[in-house]
Protein backbone atom coordinates (compact mmCIF):
# COMPACT_ATOMS: atom_id res chain seq x y z
CA UNK A 1 0.00 0.00 0.00
CA UNK A 2 1.64 3.37 -0.69
CA UNK A 3 0.93 6.45 0.91
CA UNK A 4 -2.26 7.64 -1.51
CA UNK A 5 -3.98 4.28 -1.26
CA UNK A 6 -3.49 4.87 2.57
CA UNK A 7 -4.47 8.62 2.83
CA UNK A 8 -7.26 7.33 0.67
CA UNK A 9 -8.44 4.37 3.38
CA UNK A 10 -7.55 6.98 6.26
CA UNK A 11 -10.33 9.14 4.33
CA UNK A 12 -12.51 6.88 4.07
CA UNK A 13 -12.31 5.83 7.69
CA UNK A 14 -12.99 9.77 8.60
CA UNK A 15 -16.29 9.08 6.70
CA UNK A 16 -16.99 6.60 9.01
CA UNK A 17 -16.64 3.72 6.04
CA UNK A 18 -15.06 0.49 8.05
CA UNK A 19 -14.35 -0.90 4.82
CA UNK A 20 -11.43 2.23 5.15
CA UNK A 21 -9.87 0.64 8.27
CA UNK A 22 -10.71 -2.75 6.97
CA UNK A 23 -8.05 -2.15 4.25
CA UNK A 24 -5.52 -1.24 6.55
CA UNK A 25 -5.86 -3.86 8.86
CA UNK A 26 -5.91 -6.33 5.80
CA UNK A 27 -2.85 -4.67 4.88
CA UNK A 28 -1.36 -3.95 7.85
CA UNK A 29 -2.43 -6.55 10.71
CA UNK A 30 0.78 -9.10 10.49
CA UNK A 31 3.31 -5.97 10.56
CA UNK A 32 1.68 -4.17 13.02
CA UNK A 33 1.16 -7.58 15.13
CA UNK A 34 4.69 -8.30 14.75
CA UNK A 35 5.76 -5.40 15.58
CA UNK A 36 3.65 -5.33 18.73
CA UNK A 37 4.71 -8.94 19.35
CA UNK A 38 8.44 -8.78 18.99
CA UNK A 39 8.19 -6.44 22.20
CA UNK A 40 5.75 -8.47 24.39
CA UNK A 41 6.42 -11.85 23.14
CA UNK A 42 3.05 -12.84 24.34
CA UNK A 43 0.32 -13.78 22.34
CA UNK A 44 -2.68 -12.90 24.19
CA UNK A 45 -1.22 -9.39 24.83
CA UNK A 46 0.04 -8.56 21.12
CA UNK A 47 -3.33 -9.63 20.09
CA UNK A 48 -5.03 -7.15 22.77
CA UNK A 49 -2.66 -4.18 21.76
CA UNK A 50 -3.07 -4.97 17.98
CA UNK A 51 -6.39 -4.78 18.81
CA UNK A 52 -6.49 -1.49 21.05
CA UNK A 53 -4.09 -0.22 17.36
CA UNK A 54 -6.46 -0.84 15.09
CA UNK A 55 -9.84 0.78 17.53
CA UNK A 56 -7.16 3.90 18.28
CA UNK A 57 -6.46 4.18 14.68
CA UNK A 58 -10.44 4.27 13.70
CA UNK A 59 -10.62 6.98 16.51
CA UNK A 60 -7.56 9.31 15.78
CA UNK A 61 -7.65 8.59 11.53
CA UNK A 62 -8.24 12.61 11.72
CA UNK A 63 -4.69 13.45 12.96
CA UNK A 64 -3.34 11.76 10.34
CA UNK A 65 -1.03 13.50 8.61
CA UNK A 66 0.05 12.90 5.37
CA UNK A 67 3.49 12.87 3.76
CA UNK A 68 5.78 11.65 6.06
CA UNK A 69 5.32 8.31 5.66
CA UNK A 70 2.61 6.20 6.75
CA UNK A 71 4.62 3.19 7.65
CA UNK A 72 6.92 4.65 10.39
CA UNK A 73 3.78 6.77 11.43
CA UNK A 74 1.96 2.93 12.38
CA UNK A 75 4.87 1.53 13.38
CA UNK A 76 5.61 4.42 15.89
CA UNK A 77 2.11 4.39 17.15
CA UNK A 78 2.15 0.68 17.43
CA UNK A 79 5.55 0.94 19.08
CA UNK A 80 4.41 3.14 21.80
CA UNK A 81 1.66 1.01 22.80
CA UNK A 82 3.51 -1.59 23.32
CA UNK A 83 5.60 0.08 25.58
CA UNK A 84 3.02 1.85 26.96
CA UNK A 85 1.14 -1.93 27.98
CA UNK A 86 4.22 -2.67 29.38
CA UNK A 87 4.75 0.02 31.36
CA UNK A 88 1.10 -0.21 32.75
CA UNK A 89 1.14 -3.69 33.66
CA UNK A 90 4.66 -3.45 34.78
CA UNK A 91 5.67 -6.68 33.50
CA UNK A 92 9.21 -8.27 34.27
CA UNK A 93 9.12 -11.28 32.70
CA UNK A 94 7.87 -11.09 28.72
CA UNK A 95 10.52 -14.02 27.45
CA UNK A 96 8.31 -17.78 28.88
CA UNK A 97 5.65 -17.71 26.76
CA UNK A 98 6.13 -19.50 23.21
CA UNK A 99 3.62 -18.10 20.63
CA UNK A 100 1.23 -20.50 19.96
CA UNK A 101 1.57 -20.32 16.10
CA UNK A 102 4.23 -22.67 16.53
CA UNK A 103 1.78 -25.60 16.48
CA UNK A 104 -0.20 -24.10 13.71
CA UNK A 105 0.72 -25.23 9.99
CA UNK A 106 -0.52 -28.85 10.27
CA UNK A 107 -2.24 -28.02 6.53
CA UNK A 108 1.34 -27.02 5.79
CA UNK A 109 3.67 -29.08 3.09
CA UNK A 110 6.36 -30.79 5.58
CA UNK A 111 8.79 -28.79 3.95
CA UNK A 112 7.46 -26.24 4.60
CA UNK A 113 6.52 -26.69 7.84
CA UNK A 114 9.97 -27.55 8.28
CA UNK A 115 11.82 -24.74 7.05
CA UNK A 116 9.27 -21.86 9.28
CA UNK A 117 9.95 -23.98 12.32
CA UNK A 118 14.05 -23.31 11.39
CA UNK A 119 13.06 -19.89 10.43
CA UNK A 120 11.40 -19.66 13.61
CA UNK A 121 14.28 -21.49 15.72
CA UNK A 122 16.78 -19.45 13.78
CA UNK A 123 15.15 -16.05 14.78
CA UNK A 124 15.04 -17.02 18.61
CA UNK A 125 18.93 -17.11 18.37
CA UNK A 126 19.00 -13.65 17.86
CA UNK A 127 19.31 -10.93 20.39
CA UNK A 128 15.85 -9.23 21.22
CA UNK A 129 16.93 -6.12 19.86
CA UNK A 130 18.47 -8.03 16.54
CA UNK A 131 14.69 -9.54 16.00
CA UNK A 132 13.41 -6.52 16.72
CA UNK A 133 15.75 -4.43 14.01
CA UNK A 134 15.14 -7.14 11.80
CA UNK A 135 11.38 -7.43 11.76
CA UNK A 136 10.75 -3.42 12.11
CA UNK A 137 13.38 -4.20 8.33
CA UNK A 138 12.09 -6.39 6.60
CA UNK A 139 8.24 -6.23 7.94
CA UNK A 140 7.94 -2.69 8.47
CA UNK A 141 10.24 -2.05 5.39
CA UNK A 142 11.59 0.69 7.68
CA UNK A 143 15.29 2.37 6.24
CA UNK A 144 18.03 2.16 9.36
CA UNK A 145 17.13 6.22 9.79
CA UNK A 146 13.59 5.49 10.80
CA UNK A 147 14.44 2.28 12.62
CA UNK A 148 17.41 4.33 14.72
CA UNK A 149 14.81 7.30 15.34
CA UNK A 150 12.15 4.44 16.57
CA UNK A 151 14.27 2.56 18.95
CA UNK A 152 16.33 5.61 19.90
CA UNK A 153 19.80 3.91 18.55
CA UNK A 154 22.57 5.06 16.31
CA UNK A 155 22.04 4.45 12.99
CA UNK A 156 24.97 2.37 12.66
CA UNK A 157 24.67 0.61 15.58
CA UNK A 158 21.14 -0.45 13.59
CA UNK A 159 22.55 -1.04 10.52
CA UNK A 160 25.71 -3.28 12.17
CA UNK A 161 23.31 -5.14 14.13
CA UNK A 162 20.80 -5.94 10.74
CA UNK A 163 23.60 -7.26 8.98
CA UNK A 164 24.83 -9.45 11.91
CA UNK A 165 21.23 -10.87 12.29
CA UNK A 166 21.08 -11.90 8.79
CA UNK A 167 24.08 -13.15 8.47
CA UNK A 168 23.55 -15.67 11.90
CA UNK A 169 20.54 -16.16 10.08
CA UNK A 170 21.60 -17.07 6.50
CA UNK A 171 24.07 -19.10 8.37
CA UNK A 172 21.72 -21.67 9.63
CA UNK A 173 20.59 -24.01 6.61
CA UNK A 174 17.25 -23.58 5.38
CA UNK B 1 23.42 -20.65 2.84
CA UNK B 2 20.46 -19.53 2.03
CA UNK B 3 20.15 -16.06 -0.18
CA UNK B 4 18.50 -12.75 1.81
CA UNK B 5 15.50 -12.31 -0.82
CA UNK B 6 14.56 -15.70 -0.25
CA UNK B 7 15.19 -15.16 3.48
CA UNK B 8 12.92 -11.87 3.42
CA UNK B 9 10.49 -13.81 1.99
CA UNK B 10 10.38 -16.21 4.25
CA UNK B 11 10.70 -14.46 6.46
CA UNK B 12 7.24 -12.26 5.86
CA UNK B 13 5.31 -15.17 4.69
CA UNK B 14 6.10 -16.45 8.39
CA UNK B 15 4.72 -13.71 9.89
CA UNK B 16 1.54 -12.96 7.56
CA UNK B 17 0.85 -16.34 9.04
CA UNK B 18 1.63 -16.22 12.71
CA UNK B 19 -0.66 -12.99 12.62
CA UNK B 20 -4.22 -13.66 14.33
CA UNK B 21 -7.80 -12.90 12.34
CA UNK B 22 -8.46 -10.28 15.41
CA UNK B 23 -11.29 -7.93 12.85
CA UNK B 24 -14.18 -9.33 14.67
CA UNK B 25 -12.99 -8.41 17.75
CA UNK B 26 -11.94 -5.11 16.54
CA UNK B 27 -15.10 -3.98 14.88
CA UNK B 28 -17.15 -5.17 17.82
CA UNK B 29 -15.34 -2.10 19.54
CA UNK B 30 -15.33 0.67 17.40
CA UNK B 31 -16.88 3.88 18.96
CA UNK B 32 -19.36 5.27 16.38
CA UNK B 33 -18.51 8.23 15.36
CA UNK B 34 -21.94 9.80 13.85
CA UNK B 35 -20.54 13.19 13.66
CA UNK B 36 -18.52 12.16 11.07
CA UNK B 37 -21.59 11.02 8.91
CA UNK B 38 -23.42 14.22 9.82
CA UNK B 39 -20.68 16.38 8.56
CA UNK B 40 -19.91 14.72 5.54
CA UNK B 41 -23.84 14.57 4.34
CA UNK B 42 -24.39 18.06 5.55
CA UNK B 43 -21.20 19.99 5.69
CA UNK B 44 -23.16 23.60 6.91
CA UNK B 45 -24.37 21.66 9.97
CA UNK B 46 -21.73 21.06 12.52
CA UNK B 47 -21.85 18.78 15.99
CA UNK B 48 -19.24 18.38 18.51
CA UNK B 49 -17.21 15.09 18.44
CA UNK B 50 -16.51 13.18 20.98
CA UNK B 51 -12.78 13.84 20.58
CA UNK B 52 -12.11 16.73 21.93
CA UNK B 53 -9.29 19.07 20.82
CA UNK B 54 -7.52 21.18 22.39
CA UNK B 55 -5.26 23.36 20.67
CA UNK B 56 -2.07 21.51 19.14
CA UNK B 57 -3.27 18.29 20.63
CA UNK B 58 -6.31 16.22 20.32
CA UNK B 59 -8.21 14.32 23.58
CA UNK B 60 -10.00 11.04 23.10
CA UNK B 61 -12.29 10.54 25.62
CA UNK B 62 -14.45 7.70 25.52
CA UNK B 63 -17.94 8.14 26.60
CA UNK B 64 -18.23 11.47 27.36
CA UNK B 65 -20.81 12.97 25.46
CA UNK B 66 -22.06 16.56 24.78
CA UNK B 67 -26.17 17.37 25.63
CA UNK B 68 -28.30 18.83 22.87
CA UNK B 69 -27.31 22.29 23.96
CA UNK B 70 -23.87 21.93 23.63
CA UNK B 71 -24.50 20.42 20.27
CA UNK B 72 -27.07 23.45 18.91
CA UNK B 73 -24.05 25.54 19.95
CA UNK B 74 -21.68 24.10 18.09
CA UNK B 75 -23.62 23.97 14.94
CA UNK B 76 -24.60 27.98 15.43
CA UNK B 77 -20.93 28.55 16.00
CA UNK B 78 -19.48 26.13 13.10
CA UNK B 79 -22.50 27.05 10.30
CA UNK B 80 -20.54 29.94 8.66
CA UNK B 81 -17.18 28.26 8.83
CA UNK B 82 -17.46 24.49 7.85
CA UNK B 83 -18.26 24.09 3.62
CA UNK B 84 -15.38 27.19 3.34
CA UNK B 85 -13.13 24.77 5.36
CA UNK B 86 -13.56 21.73 4.16
CA UNK B 87 -10.26 19.94 2.58
CA UNK B 88 -8.45 23.55 2.96
CA UNK B 89 -4.92 23.50 4.01
CA UNK B 90 -3.94 26.31 6.42
CA UNK B 91 -1.39 28.43 6.00
CA UNK B 92 0.75 28.73 8.98
CA UNK B 93 2.00 32.66 9.12
CA UNK B 94 5.40 32.56 7.86
CA UNK B 95 7.79 34.33 9.28
CA UNK B 96 10.77 35.60 7.98
CA UNK B 97 13.69 37.10 9.66
CA UNK B 98 17.70 36.98 8.64
CA UNK B 99 19.40 33.65 9.64
CA UNK B 100 16.67 31.92 11.29
CA UNK B 101 14.11 29.39 10.36
CA UNK B 102 11.92 31.92 7.94
CA UNK B 103 8.69 29.69 7.47
CA UNK B 104 6.87 27.73 8.57
CA UNK B 105 5.07 24.89 6.87
CA UNK B 106 1.61 25.00 6.00
CA UNK B 107 0.07 23.78 8.73
CA UNK B 108 -1.19 20.70 7.93
CA UNK B 109 -4.79 20.47 10.10
CA UNK B 110 -6.40 18.70 11.72
CA UNK B 111 -10.16 17.99 10.68
CA UNK B 112 -12.24 16.67 13.57
CA UNK B 113 -15.36 16.15 12.04
CA UNK B 114 -18.10 18.23 12.31
CA UNK B 115 -15.89 20.66 15.11
CA UNK B 116 -13.65 22.47 14.67
CA UNK B 117 -10.87 22.28 12.69
CA UNK B 118 -7.75 22.02 14.46
CA UNK B 119 -4.67 22.62 12.58
CA UNK B 120 -1.30 21.42 14.14
CA UNK B 121 2.08 23.27 13.83
CA UNK B 122 4.79 22.63 10.44
CA UNK B 123 5.43 18.86 9.73
CA UNK B 124 7.96 17.28 11.85
CA UNK B 125 10.82 18.68 11.74
CA UNK B 126 9.48 22.11 11.56
CA UNK B 127 8.21 22.60 14.83
CA UNK B 128 6.76 25.69 14.19
CA UNK B 129 2.70 25.37 15.40
CA UNK B 130 1.11 27.93 13.70
CA UNK B 131 -1.74 29.36 11.56
CA UNK B 132 -5.12 27.56 13.31
CA UNK B 133 -8.19 28.10 12.41
CA UNK B 134 -10.90 29.43 14.45
CA UNK B 135 -13.60 27.73 12.56
CA UNK B 136 -16.30 30.05 12.78
CA UNK B 137 -15.52 30.63 16.18
CA UNK B 138 -17.69 33.53 17.44
CA UNK B 139 -15.77 33.62 21.09
CA UNK B 140 -12.06 33.52 21.13
CA UNK B 141 -9.24 34.34 19.19
CA UNK B 142 -6.29 36.79 19.76
CA UNK B 143 -4.80 34.67 23.08
CA UNK B 144 -2.04 33.59 21.97
CA UNK B 145 0.50 36.66 22.18
CA UNK B 146 1.92 36.78 24.83
CA UNK B 147 0.74 39.23 27.44
CA UNK B 148 3.38 41.45 27.41
CA UNK B 149 3.90 41.61 23.86
CA UNK B 150 3.56 43.83 21.16
CA UNK B 151 1.27 43.35 19.30
CA UNK B 152 -0.19 44.44 15.75
CA UNK B 153 -2.51 43.63 13.09
CA UNK B 154 -5.39 43.15 12.08
CA UNK B 155 -8.31 41.29 13.04
CA UNK B 156 -7.82 39.41 16.89
CA UNK B 157 -4.39 39.05 17.60
CA UNK B 158 -2.62 41.06 20.01
CA UNK B 159 -2.75 41.32 23.53
CA UNK B 160 -4.09 38.43 25.42
CA UNK B 161 -7.79 36.75 24.79
CA UNK B 162 -10.20 38.65 22.63
CA UNK B 163 -13.52 37.47 22.53
CA UNK B 164 -16.26 38.03 20.37
CA UNK B 165 -14.72 38.47 17.53
CA UNK B 166 -16.09 36.90 14.33
CA UNK B 167 -12.89 35.93 12.71
CA UNK B 168 -12.73 33.25 10.09
CA UNK B 169 -11.42 35.73 7.82
CA UNK B 170 -8.43 35.82 5.91
CA UNK B 171 -6.38 38.71 7.63
CA UNK B 172 -2.93 39.64 7.51
CA UNK B 173 -1.03 41.13 10.26
CA UNK B 174 2.79 41.93 10.40
CA UNK B 175 4.75 43.46 13.20
CA UNK B 176 8.50 43.96 13.80
CA UNK B 177 10.84 41.31 15.16
CA UNK B 178 8.57 38.30 14.25
CA UNK B 179 10.39 35.18 15.97
CA UNK B 180 13.33 37.66 15.75
CA UNK B 181 13.26 39.85 19.07
CA UNK B 182 11.25 42.30 20.69
CA UNK B 183 7.82 42.80 20.16
CA UNK B 184 5.53 39.61 18.96
CA UNK B 185 3.61 39.43 15.15
CA UNK B 186 0.24 39.19 15.83
CA UNK B 187 -1.15 37.02 13.62
CA UNK B 188 -3.93 37.15 12.23
CA UNK B 189 -6.36 34.58 13.79
CA UNK B 190 -8.31 32.52 11.05
CA UNK B 191 -7.86 31.53 7.21
CA UNK B 192 -4.99 32.01 5.15
CA UNK B 193 -3.15 34.66 7.10
CA UNK B 194 0.66 35.94 6.99
CA UNK B 195 2.80 37.54 9.74
CA UNK B 196 6.02 38.62 8.51
CA UNK B 197 8.50 40.12 11.20
CA UNK B 198 11.75 42.06 10.32
CA UNK B 199 13.90 40.59 12.93
CA UNK B 200 16.91 38.47 12.77
CA UNK B 201 18.15 36.48 15.05
CA UNK B 202 21.30 36.61 17.34
CA UNK B 203 20.78 40.15 17.14
CA UNK B 204 19.46 40.50 20.47
CA UNK B 205 20.59 39.10 23.57
CA UNK B 206 16.82 37.98 24.60
CA UNK B 207 14.85 37.18 21.63
CA UNK B 208 10.99 36.77 22.93
CA UNK B 209 8.81 34.23 21.29
CA UNK B 210 6.77 34.91 18.80
CA UNK B 211 3.25 33.55 19.61
CA UNK B 212 -0.03 34.10 16.99
CA UNK B 213 -2.52 35.73 18.28
CA UNK B 214 -4.68 32.71 17.01
CA UNK B 215 -7.35 31.42 19.11
CA UNK B 216 -8.20 28.39 18.33
CA UNK B 217 -11.85 26.98 17.46
CA UNK B 218 -12.86 27.43 21.40
CA UNK B 219 -16.23 28.37 20.63
CA UNK B 220 -17.68 25.61 20.16
CA UNK B 221 -15.15 22.77 22.40
CA UNK B 222 -15.71 25.11 25.42
CA UNK B 223 -19.28 25.70 24.88
CA UNK B 224 -19.29 21.70 24.92
CA UNK B 225 -17.37 21.02 27.89
CA UNK B 226 -18.66 24.01 30.16
CA UNK B 227 -14.82 25.29 30.21
CA UNK B 228 -15.50 29.31 30.49
CA UNK B 229 -13.02 31.82 28.72
CA UNK B 230 -12.73 35.13 30.49
CA UNK B 231 -11.82 38.34 28.99
CA UNK B 232 -8.08 39.19 29.56
CA UNK B 233 -6.99 36.24 31.24
CA UNK B 234 -5.75 32.69 30.71
CA UNK B 235 -7.15 30.21 28.44
CA UNK B 236 -7.46 27.51 30.11
CA UNK B 237 -8.87 24.55 29.11
CA UNK B 238 -7.31 25.61 25.26
CA UNK B 239 -3.82 25.58 24.19
CA UNK B 240 -2.98 28.13 22.23
CA UNK B 241 -1.13 27.91 19.02
CA UNK B 242 2.22 29.51 19.39
CA UNK B 243 5.54 29.62 17.69
CA UNK B 244 8.41 28.35 19.29
CA UNK B 245 11.51 30.52 20.04
CA UNK B 246 13.99 30.09 16.66
CA UNK B 247 16.97 29.13 18.00
CA UNK B 248 19.72 30.10 16.40
CA UNK B 249 22.83 28.41 14.34
CA UNK B 250 25.30 29.05 16.96
CA UNK B 251 23.49 28.15 20.26
CA UNK B 252 24.59 26.14 22.81
CA UNK B 253 21.73 23.37 22.84
CA UNK B 254 21.34 19.72 24.21
CA UNK B 255 19.97 16.82 22.25
CA UNK B 256 16.97 15.46 23.33
CA UNK B 257 17.39 12.08 24.02
CA UNK B 258 20.82 13.31 26.54
CA UNK B 259 18.26 12.08 29.29
CA UNK B 260 15.90 9.56 29.60
CA UNK B 261 12.77 10.61 31.44
CA UNK B 262 12.04 8.26 35.08
CA UNK B 263 9.81 9.11 37.38
CA UNK B 264 13.25 8.32 40.02
CA UNK B 265 14.50 12.31 39.20
CA UNK B 266 10.95 13.57 40.40
CA UNK B 267 13.53 13.07 44.05
CA UNK B 268 15.79 15.73 42.69
CA UNK B 269 12.62 18.04 43.13
CA UNK B 270 13.86 21.72 45.17
CA UNK B 271 10.21 22.96 44.62
CA UNK B 272 6.98 22.07 42.91
CA UNK B 273 5.03 25.47 41.56
CA UNK B 274 1.88 25.79 39.51
CA UNK B 275 1.42 28.65 37.61
CA UNK B 276 0.95 30.87 34.28
CA UNK B 277 3.73 31.02 31.96
CA UNK B 278 3.94 34.96 31.24
CA UNK B 279 7.04 35.11 28.77
CA UNK B 280 9.43 33.00 27.37
CA UNK B 281 12.88 34.46 25.87
CA UNK B 282 16.20 32.78 24.84
CA UNK B 283 19.45 34.09 26.83
CA UNK B 284 23.22 34.27 25.79
CA UNK B 285 25.92 32.74 28.32
CA UNK B 286 28.84 34.67 29.46
CA UNK B 287 30.53 34.15 26.06
CA UNK B 288 27.43 35.73 23.82
CA UNK B 289 26.13 32.56 22.44
CA UNK B 290 22.67 32.18 23.34
CA UNK B 291 22.63 29.29 25.92
CA UNK B 292 18.89 29.01 27.23
CA UNK B 293 15.38 29.31 27.68
CA UNK B 294 13.93 31.59 30.35
CA UNK B 295 10.83 31.96 31.43
CA UNK B 296 8.77 34.09 33.68
CA UNK B 297 5.95 32.96 35.25
CA UNK B 298 3.08 34.09 37.62
CA UNK B 299 2.98 31.56 40.42
CA UNK B 300 -0.22 30.17 41.70
CA UNK B 301 0.87 27.99 44.16
CA UNK B 302 3.95 26.02 45.61
CA UNK B 303 3.10 22.27 46.50
CA UNK B 304 6.04 21.30 47.10
CA UNK B 305 9.56 22.53 48.69
CA UNK B 306 12.44 20.86 49.76
CA UNK B 307 13.22 23.18 51.76
CA UNK B 308 11.65 26.87 53.11
CA UNK B 309 10.98 29.30 50.79
CA UNK B 310 9.24 32.24 51.26
CA UNK B 311 5.90 33.01 49.21
CA UNK B 312 6.46 34.68 45.72
CA UNK B 313 4.08 36.18 43.16
CA UNK B 314 6.88 35.40 39.89
CA UNK B 315 9.26 33.33 39.44
CA UNK B 316 12.05 32.78 36.83
CA UNK B 317 12.59 29.49 35.30
CA UNK B 318 16.09 28.39 33.20
CA UNK B 319 15.75 25.13 31.18
CA UNK B 320 18.99 24.25 28.30
CA UNK B 321 17.66 24.61 24.93
CA UNK B 322 16.59 21.37 23.32
CA UNK B 323 15.83 21.78 19.64
CA UNK B 324 13.96 20.07 17.05
CA UNK B 325 15.25 18.19 14.39
CA UNK B 326 14.14 19.08 11.07
CA UNK B 327 14.82 21.84 8.70
CA UNK B 328 13.90 24.71 11.15
CA UNK B 329 15.74 24.71 14.39
CA UNK B 330 12.73 25.90 17.40
CA UNK B 331 12.98 24.62 20.88
CA UNK B 332 11.89 21.65 21.86
CA UNK B 333 8.88 21.28 24.68
CA UNK B 334 8.96 24.83 25.08
CA UNK B 335 6.35 26.27 27.80
CA UNK B 336 4.04 28.43 25.93
CA UNK B 337 3.09 31.91 27.04
CA UNK B 338 -0.65 31.81 28.58
CA UNK B 339 -0.17 28.42 29.30
CA UNK B 340 -0.76 27.07 33.21
CA UNK B 341 1.61 24.68 34.37
CA UNK B 342 2.74 22.43 37.11
CA UNK B 343 6.48 22.18 37.34
CA UNK B 344 9.03 20.06 39.29
CA UNK B 345 11.88 22.65 39.26
CA UNK B 346 15.70 22.06 40.81
CA UNK B 347 17.16 24.92 42.59
CA UNK B 348 20.89 26.31 41.42
CA UNK B 349 23.01 28.86 42.44
CA UNK B 350 19.65 30.70 43.03
CA UNK B 351 18.29 30.22 40.15
CA UNK B 352 15.40 27.58 39.47
CA UNK B 353 15.81 24.77 36.19
CA UNK B 354 13.25 22.85 34.59
CA UNK B 355 13.74 19.12 36.41
CA UNK B 356 13.55 17.63 33.14
CA UNK B 357 13.53 19.82 30.04
CA UNK B 358 13.79 17.29 28.14
CA UNK B 359 10.31 16.30 27.73
CA UNK B 360 6.73 18.12 27.83
CA UNK B 361 5.91 19.98 31.14
CA UNK B 362 2.91 18.67 33.39
CA UNK B 363 0.09 21.44 31.71
CA UNK B 364 -3.52 22.34 33.19
CA UNK B 365 -5.50 22.99 30.41
CA UNK B 366 -8.66 23.22 32.57
CA UNK B 367 -9.51 23.27 36.22
CA UNK B 368 -8.52 20.28 37.83
CA UNK B 369 -7.46 18.72 34.46
CA UNK B 370 -3.91 17.77 33.43
CA UNK B 371 -2.08 17.28 30.36
CA UNK B 372 1.14 15.46 30.92
CA UNK B 373 3.30 12.19 29.40
CA UNK B 374 2.93 8.44 29.64
CA UNK B 375 6.67 8.62 31.90
CA UNK B 376 4.95 9.41 34.98
CA UNK B 377 3.20 6.02 35.09
CA UNK B 378 2.22 6.46 38.62
CA UNK B 379 -0.26 8.99 37.69
CA UNK B 380 -2.02 7.04 35.28
CA UNK B 381 -5.45 6.16 36.71
CA UNK B 382 -8.39 4.24 35.27
CA UNK B 383 -10.01 7.89 34.37
CA UNK B 384 -7.06 8.85 32.67
CA UNK B 385 -7.33 9.26 28.42
CA UNK B 386 -4.92 10.01 25.55
CA UNK B 387 -4.40 12.79 24.14
CA UNK B 388 -2.77 12.96 20.46
CA UNK B 389 -0.38 16.02 20.37
CA UNK B 390 0.90 17.59 16.89
CA UNK B 391 4.59 16.71 17.00
CA UNK B 392 6.66 19.11 17.71
CA UNK B 393 9.64 17.79 15.74
CA UNK B 394 10.75 14.75 14.66
CA UNK B 395 12.25 14.27 17.57
CA UNK B 396 9.43 14.69 19.84
CA UNK B 397 8.93 11.40 21.34
CA UNK B 398 6.33 12.32 23.57
CA UNK B 399 3.70 13.65 21.07
CA UNK B 400 1.59 10.53 21.07
CA UNK B 401 2.31 9.57 24.76
CA UNK B 402 0.27 12.67 26.19
CA UNK B 403 -2.25 11.33 28.78
CA UNK B 404 -5.00 13.57 30.07
CA UNK B 405 -6.45 13.09 33.78
CA UNK B 406 -9.37 14.97 35.25
CA UNK B 407 -9.90 14.89 38.72
CA UNK B 408 -9.10 16.63 42.08
CA UNK B 409 -6.64 14.08 43.15
CA UNK B 410 -3.55 14.28 40.75
CA UNK B 411 -1.86 17.78 42.25
CA UNK B 412 -2.04 15.22 45.74
CA UNK B 413 -0.87 12.64 43.47
CA UNK B 414 2.03 14.06 42.01
CA UNK B 415 2.98 15.26 45.30
CA UNK B 416 2.82 12.36 46.97
CA UNK B 417 4.77 10.89 44.31
CA UNK B 418 7.53 13.69 44.51
CA UNK B 419 7.37 12.94 48.13
CA UNK B 420 8.02 9.54 47.78
CA UNK B 421 10.99 9.51 45.45
CA UNK B 422 12.91 12.47 47.96
CA UNK B 423 12.94 9.78 50.58
CA UNK B 424 14.26 6.80 48.46
CA UNK B 425 16.55 8.79 48.25
CA UNK B 426 17.36 9.67 51.97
Amino acid sequence: MNDRQFEEYMGRICRNEKEGLRAIYEEYCPLIYSVVYEILHSREDAEDVTSEFFIRLWDIAGTYRPGNGHRAWLITIAHNLAIDFIRKRKREDLSAEIPDHLQRGEDFPEEQLCRKLSLEQALKTLKEEERQIVNLKIMGELTFREIASLLRKPQGTVAWCYRTAIRKLREVQL
Amino acid sequence: MMDEKQLELEYRNMKRQAAPDLWDRIEKNLKEHPERVVAAAEPQKGAVDKTVSIGTYKRQKAGRTYGMAAAAAAVLVLVAALPAMRQRLIKAPEMSGSGMAAETEAAPETWAEGESLVTGGGAAGDGAVSGNEVAGDSAASGAGAAEDSTASGPGAAGHGPVSGNGVAGDSTASGPGAAGHGPVSGNSVAGDSTASGTGGSGDSARMEAAFDGSGIHSAAEDMASGASIKNGDAKRGTQMAYRPLAVPEQAVTVEEDSRYFSEDILGDTSLLCGGRVLSAALEEDESGRTARVVYEMEVDGIYYAEDYVSSMERITVESPIIQTEGDTAFVLYQLVPGETYLLPLLEADDRYELLYPFAPQIQMTGEQEYLFHSGYASLVTQDTSVAVKTPEGTNDYYYDRMLVREDGNFLSDLVSLIEREAQGRK
